[in-house]
């Protein structure tokens, strides 16, 4: 998301108009993300009000509660009840992005150099004095949550990130220097799974977030060699990638539900495969509905529009 | 017009496989590090990973 900000502020010039097209910018992102929210929301509710039994006043007081978190509200503080686990991120971001984007598109230098690495420096200060390290979901300290704040710190260092991506992108490298890159990006991203977890959780967390900002600038630079290659491959079974990820993501905790209560005879093993494979079933379900669903209203839309709203003269 | 950068997409899918997996061994049976040996190692590995990067690289 700091990505698409940073690269739609960077595209744009011409007139101002901050308020319109940092709406327009959160519809956009808001449109992209929200048909992979809304398959998750349905096949969750509907998993766990058959699992848990779930009727009656209990039902409609929690379908009701839960329209803040359609709104995609629930990281503001307000009380809500969630059906989907993995949605926090999502109503985080775009919460943060809110604040960030007018920023960054009126400002875009002077709020990739200076504001955002404050932000950043800022924001790992206070997580290393308040909790000691990085892994905070739902702590509310008076005002807000401190995963919002998580989540804006990360949107800030994605943002120089990708400033940095944007700098490296502009330099030449020769065939050694890309090859260089490449090695310090995988070991980077390899190292970070191997090691960070042989000690417990603490202040080294920093150090890794250090490595992975690295690791990223790389990659977003697509200076390396392996990423030349990679981009240099058809782009269309990696778009199915990365929609295949977020769907993933939003739908695997669903099946939380279902293994946990009818398979808990299970032995560990068959639990943890059952999981994973509904979910990659689910995420792969969720990729093809959202793309039937896209087909049949880009077919008819306009006669869904023609039954609500006069033709424009 | 800039071309797509593959390898992002083929970064958010590993880490959405791997915060599958985390989940997989945290949320269904957080005891099922005693399927490994040493089981403590494996059990901060997927705490620890997962913990910091969650699913910001997902979308």
């Amino acid at each position: 998301m700091a990505r698409s900000a940073f690269k739609t502020a960077e595209r744009k010039n011409g007139s101002l108009c901050l308020g319109e097209e940092t709406v327009a910018f959160l519809g956009r992102k808001i449109g992209t993300l929200f048909p992979y929210f809304a398959f998750a929301y349905i096949v969750s509710a509907t998993v766990q009000i058959i699992i848990y039994q779930i009727t009656g006043k209990i039902l409609i007081k929690n379908l009701v509660y839960s329209v803040w978190e359609i709104l995609l509200l629930h990281q503001s503080g307000i009380n809500v009840f969630r059906w989907v686990q993995g949605d926090w991120y999502i109503s985080a971001m775009l919460i943060g992005m809110l604040f960030i984007y007018p920023f960054l598109r009126r400002y875009l230098r002077t709020y990739s150099y200076i504001a955002a690495p404050c932000v950043v420096i800022l924001y790992m200060g206070y997580f290393s004095k308040k909790y000691g390290y990085l892994h905070v979901t739902g702590d509310w300290n008076g005002f807000v949550y401190d995963s919002l704040i998580r989540a804006f710190g990360g949107m800030n260092l994605g943002i120089i990130v990708y400033a940095v991506a944007e700098r490296l992108r502009n330099i030449s490298f020769t065939r050694l220097g890309r090859r260089l890159l490449s090695v310090c990006a995988c070991t980077g991203y390899v190292s970070i799974f191997v090691t960070v977890f042989l000690r417990s959780k603490g202040a080294i967390d920093f150090i890794w977030l250090l490595c992975i900002a690295g690791s990223f600038a790389i990659t977003g630079s697509g200076a390396g060699s392996l990423c030349r290659r990679l981009n240099a491959l058809d782009s269309k079974s990696f778009v199915f990638l990365g929609e295949y990820s977020m769907a993933l993501y939003m739908n695997h905790l669903t099946c939380q539900h279902v293994v946990k209560r009818w398979f808990s005879s299970w032995d560990v093993g068959k639990r943890i495969a059952l999981f994973c494979i509904m979910g990659l079933v689910l995420a792969w379900l969720c990729v093809f509905f959202i793309k039937y669903v896209k087909i049949f209203w880009d077919k008819y839309k306009w006669h869904v529009r023609r039954l609500f709203l006069e033709e424009s003269r | 017009m800039r071309k797509r950068n593959n390898a992002i997409d083929v970064l958010k899918f590993l880490f959405s496989l791997l915060i599958l997996f985390y989940h997989a061994i945290y949320v269904i049976s957080p005891d099922s590090v005693k399927i490994y040996p040493g089981g403590g190692y494996w059990r901060r590995i997927f705490l620890r990973g997962f913990g910091i990067f969650n699913g910001s690289f997902c979308f």
